[in-house]
């Protein structure tokens, strides 16, 4: 009994040295103060009296800033905790979720950035870029002064010998899609780059050099990878110095759930005054683990933003801390994502291959309820597979009386009802039709697990289950892990599946893409799951699709063209929009000011993709305390 | 103990582990997905282009033998699991199994050994306390109320814990394994940084765990109680305090020492949800990572190390029983 007692006694003793170790985070408060009044009884003269006094309260000393933590930039990463945090090799799949906790957001650069908000590609290590007449040459100009962390120069050599080595390597990222555009790529001098092409493809640079979404090829120094193999190569060597890279951090910390980073003054965007060193001297990184957790850790100021909170969180949040921002400053405060969720069916699978029986399940199914129910409430339809962004919904706008013939986003059981009644089905047991060879009509819809996609995946599931089900549809929802998910799309293993597509964001070519018949591979081969993996084949779409391949983002006649694409979409309907991808990033200026927001819309703010540099270095610190 | 017995326990030890082996061969197998095209899917999901992904993953196949016939890949397995080599990574290529886990087991071990012994000790203390005449009989009602915890799932327990003493009360940090931007150099501060941050996750495991040995020890000690030699040590004048340690407890408590055996055993497999709710990196955070990206060489690494470790610590467990227990002999009659 002595023992235990001494060893329980001895834990509760160890158990109060850690209470009274731990400092309960400190939140630089606001301070109110109101004046009060007070009665004072005074002797004047021998005689009593009593008199009304206001007391100004003291000013309380404004709780001293922590100048540690005024000089940290703290944000969170997705991707649960990195499994092998040695890995900075952007061009292997293990690169990620380590390559979005920092890496590529301040410690790798892009040649270009193209910025959501003004609709333009920025140049960055690259000064500027220009296309032959056919599009079939592109010659890229570096910028002078720009180096590597080591000191070396920048140069043309290092592009030409990243994506050669691309080229050459198929099995890594961007690996295929090089070997398909490039024929060579050559360095004219010490700051061009000829880039010659394999078909004309006007929107190289957008594709691939410029982030249209999440990231870009990331040169990389060829004085360190030309003896190495790309395909296996960590490129991660802190003693080393390596990543070595041009941007403005250097890794200093690597573990499966925190990233630290040190600000390099020796910066060449800062040595050359093209722009100044950014605020922040040191970025940490963290594993931003559940929602309740993330919730916890933006109230307190313990993270300074995160990749996404869902709407509840958010406003636990917001009502703790009144310095959390988002983009938009009311309900719904989300940012749209660029990849918008959209039904899609495999035309090769009976009766789904009639285009009418597709449109039958569009009436079916309401997607403005869909889209609340699925966003806590507050969602948004997707009319066609785009994002709401500016050039993309002025070309939706111009094509209203194509939505009016084809009305997508009409909710209209009776309509579904009476299409498939019009195919010969007749109505069985349980309401549900019944074709005329006595095959029930049925519908295995595939989607993701909600405990790796999220709860949204779940609640589509059901809501589909239960409209189909309202106009005699047998649904069977297949949910599977992402794993298996991918694979089943990509070998055409499904008869329909809720998707999202990345596709365009400023020129509809990449969405219009998405459904060429040249990914209408057999079903059991493998295509881009990514994509439209439906199997559908138009040919005169897919012409029209070329056409537009041939021209460069801007061009007039990309309008009209879209506009014949569109026509056969909706006719056809291999798929149809559900709802954009809404997402709350949300942002706490206690330390840090001058994030983007709707109201100071100067770039996109989503704080996991490469573009986050282009933020990162205009931020400025909140309090005036804080050491530069 | 005869070197016979010795030499069969050791052979059922291997038979027990080549029989998991192959189950945990075969069963990643038959859940459908494909490990490269789980990768390329999880970076999908943050909007990243993977163009070309079907080239990609059938050099990936390749590469990693996934496409040779499944008996060939199925020898070539044991024998790599004979060298005790368990293969380079599939979601994480091309960094090896073990270095894989080896950085998570250190945290996985620290935190639930600890949380397993407490919880054992006090839930057998207790547990035997209950049954004792001694014991006040408030301290007898009120005791069971503990296994109320045991019936709350512990994720559900660590979420509590984290509202209350983290989120509202301040008392401990949210989550992670040391306070966010501290060095990582071994020193005092670093120790109590990592005990502080391991009292959540270990108290959530603790308190749920505790309810089952307290039961399970109430059981045992119920046996035990009637015993005519407790009546003799009481005859023999000896204090009530000995009589409960040396003669009750001590012989009562030996079916939970091989429940403790095999908790102890499987503790390599992780808390994988605590690990989740607390950001702590640790195997079981691995594993279902592994699961969910169909990581084939990862899920036989991780299960490996359980079944050896499991096996190991029975067959420690059962050699060391005859010194626990004189009775207990392993002769043939």
């Amino acid at each position: 009994m002595k023992k235990k007692i001494s060893v329980l006694g001895l834990g509760l003793l160890l158990i109060a040295l850690l209470l009274t170790s731990c400092r309960p985070a400190t939140t630089p408060q606001v301070i109110e103060s109101t004046p009060r009044t007070v009665e004072v009884t005074r002797i004047v003269a021998g005689t009593p009296e009593t008199i009304i006094i206001t007391v100004e309260p003291e000013m309380p000393t404004p709780e001293p800033v922590d100048p540690e933590r005024a000089r940290t930039l703290i944000l969170g990463f997705e991707g649960g905790q990195v499994a092998s945090p040695d890995i900075a090799n952007p061009f292997i799949p293990a690169r990620w979720p380590m390559i979005s906790a920092g890496l590529h957001q301040a410690v790798f650069e892009s040649l270009f950035y193209l910025n959501y908000e003004t609709g333009e590609i920025q140049p960055w290590q690259a000064e500027s870029y220009s296309f032959n007449d056919d599009y079939t040459e592109l010659a890229i100009k570096i910028r002078p002064g720009v180096e590597w962390s080591d000191g070396q120069p920048f140069t043309a050599r290092d592009v030409a010998f990243t994506i050669n080595m691309l080229k050459d390597n198929p099995t890594l990222i961007n690996g295929p899609a090089m070997e398909q555009w490039v024929e060579a790529a050559e360095v004219v001098d010490d700051s061009t780059v000829r880039i010659t092409l394999t078909a004309p493809h006007p929107r190289f640079v957008l594709d691939f050099l410029s982030v249209q979404v999440w990231g870009s090829i990331i040169v990389m120094p060829e004085h360190i990878w030309k003896d190495q193999d790309p395909t296996t190569f960590k490129n991660l060597d802190l003693e080393k110095g390596w990543p070595v890279a041009t941007g403005p951090y250097r890794l200093t910390q690597a573990s499966s759930t925190e990233f630290s980073y040190e600000r390099r003054d020796d910066w060449w965007a800062a040595k050359t005054g093209f722009h100044a060193l950014p605020a922040p001297e040191k970025l940490i990184f963290i594993e931003q683990g559940t929602e309740d957790r993330r919730a916890a850790m933006l109230s307190e100021n313990q993270v300074d933003g995160l990749p996404a909170l869902g709407l509840g969180a958010y406003r636990v949040a917001q009502a703790r801390n009144p310095n959390v921002v988002a983009w938009l400053p009311e309900p719904p405060y989300a940012w749209i994502d660029p990849c918008p969720f959209y039904f899609e069916f495999n035309t090769t699978v009976q009766p789904w291959d009639d285009p009418e029986m597709r449109w039958a399940v569009s009436y079916a199914i309401d997607k403005e309820k869909l889209a609340d129910l699925t966003n806590e409430g507050s969602g948004l339809t997707a009319q066609f597979l785009f994002s709401t962004y500016g050039a993309l919904s002025s070309l939706l706008e111009k094509n209203q009386a194509l939505f009016e013939q084809y009305p997508v986003m009409e909710y209209n059981p009776e309509k579904a009802i009476e299409i498939i009644e019009s195919k010969g089905y007749t109505r069985g047991a349980g309401g549900f039709f019944v074709g005329p060879d006595g095959q029930p009509l049925t519908l295995e819809i595939m989607g993701q697990t909600p405990s790796e996609g999220g709860v949204a995946w779940g609640i589509s599931a059901s809501l589909f289950t239960e409209y189909l089900a309202a106009v005699g549809i047998q649904v069977t929802p297949k949910l599977l892990s992402v794993s298996a998910y991918q694979d089943a799309a990509s070998l055409g293993d499904f008869e329909a599946r809720q998707a999202w597509l990345c596709g365009s964001v400023t020129d509809p070519y990449t969405t219009l893409n998405a459904f060429h018949a040249n990914r209408a591979v057999p079903v059991g081969e493998r295509t881009d799951y990514d994509k439209g993996a439906g199997r559908w084949v138009n040919e005169e779409y897919s012409a029209i699709v070329d056409q537009v391949a041939q021209l460069e983002p801007g061009d007039p006649h990309i309008d009209e063209l879209f506009t014949q694409a569109l026509e056969i979409f909706l006719r056809e309907l291999p798929a149809f929009g559900l709802y954009q991808q809404v997402r709350i990033v949300p942002y706490t200026s206690t330390y840090w000011t001058n994030w983007p927001t709707s109201q100071n819309n100067y770039i996109h703010p989503p704080n996991w993709w490469m573009t986050t540099h282009q933020f990162l270095i205009e931020l400025q610190p909140a309090s005036q305390t804080a050491s530069r | 103990m005869n070197l016979v017995y010795l030499l069969r326990r050791l052979v059922t030890f291997l038979l027990i582990v080549w029989v998991a082996a192959s189950i945990n061969f075969i069963i990643p197998r038959l859940a459908p997905g494909d490990p490269v095209a789980a990768m390329l899917g999880r970076m999908s999901q943050q909007g990243a282009s993977v163009a070309g992904s079907a080239q990609i993953i059938e050099s990936y196949r390749q590469q990693f033998g996934l496409d040779e016939p499944v008996t060939i890949q199925y020898l070539k397995y044991l024998a790599a699991l004979a060298r005790f080599d368990l293969g380079l990574s599939l979601s994480n290529f091309p960094t090896p199994v073990t270095t894989i886990i080896m950085r998570a087991l250190p945290w996985t071990i620290g935190l639930l050994i600890i949380a397993t012994l407490l919880a054992f000790s006090i839930g057998t203390l207790l547990g035997a306390l209950l049954v004792w005449r001694s014991t006040p009989a408030a301290a007898r009602t009120l005791l069971p109320l503990l296994t109320v915890l045991a019936a709350i799932p512990y994720y559900l327990l660590a979420i509590i814990l984290l509202y209350l003493l983290a989120f509202r009360f301040n008392l401990f940090p949210v989550g992670g394994t040391t306070r966010i931007g501290s060095a990582n150099e071994l020193s005092l501060s670093m120790v109590l940084d990592v005990a502080h941050h391991s009292v959540l996750p270990a108290l959530s495991i603790v308190l749920s765990a505790v309810g089952g040995w307290m039961l399970g020890m109430r059981a045992m000690m119920v046996g035990v109680i009637g015993a005519d030699y407790l009546t003799l040590a009481e005859a023999k004048g000896l204090k009530q305090r000995r009589i409960f340690l040396r003669y009750a407890l001590r012989n009562a408590i030996l079916p939970q020492i091989t429940g403790l055996a095999i908790s102890l055993g499987s503790i390599v497999s992780g808390a994988v949800l605590v690990e989740v709710i607390f950001s702590y990196p640790g195997v079981g955070f691995l594993l279902y990572r592994a699961i969910q990206n169909a990581d084939y060489t990862l899920i036989q690494g991780i299960t490996f190390f359980l079944v050896l470790s499991v096996g190991i610590a029975i067959l420690i467990l059962d050699l060391v029983y005859p010194l626990l227990d004189p009775r207990i002999t392993y002769q043939r009659r």
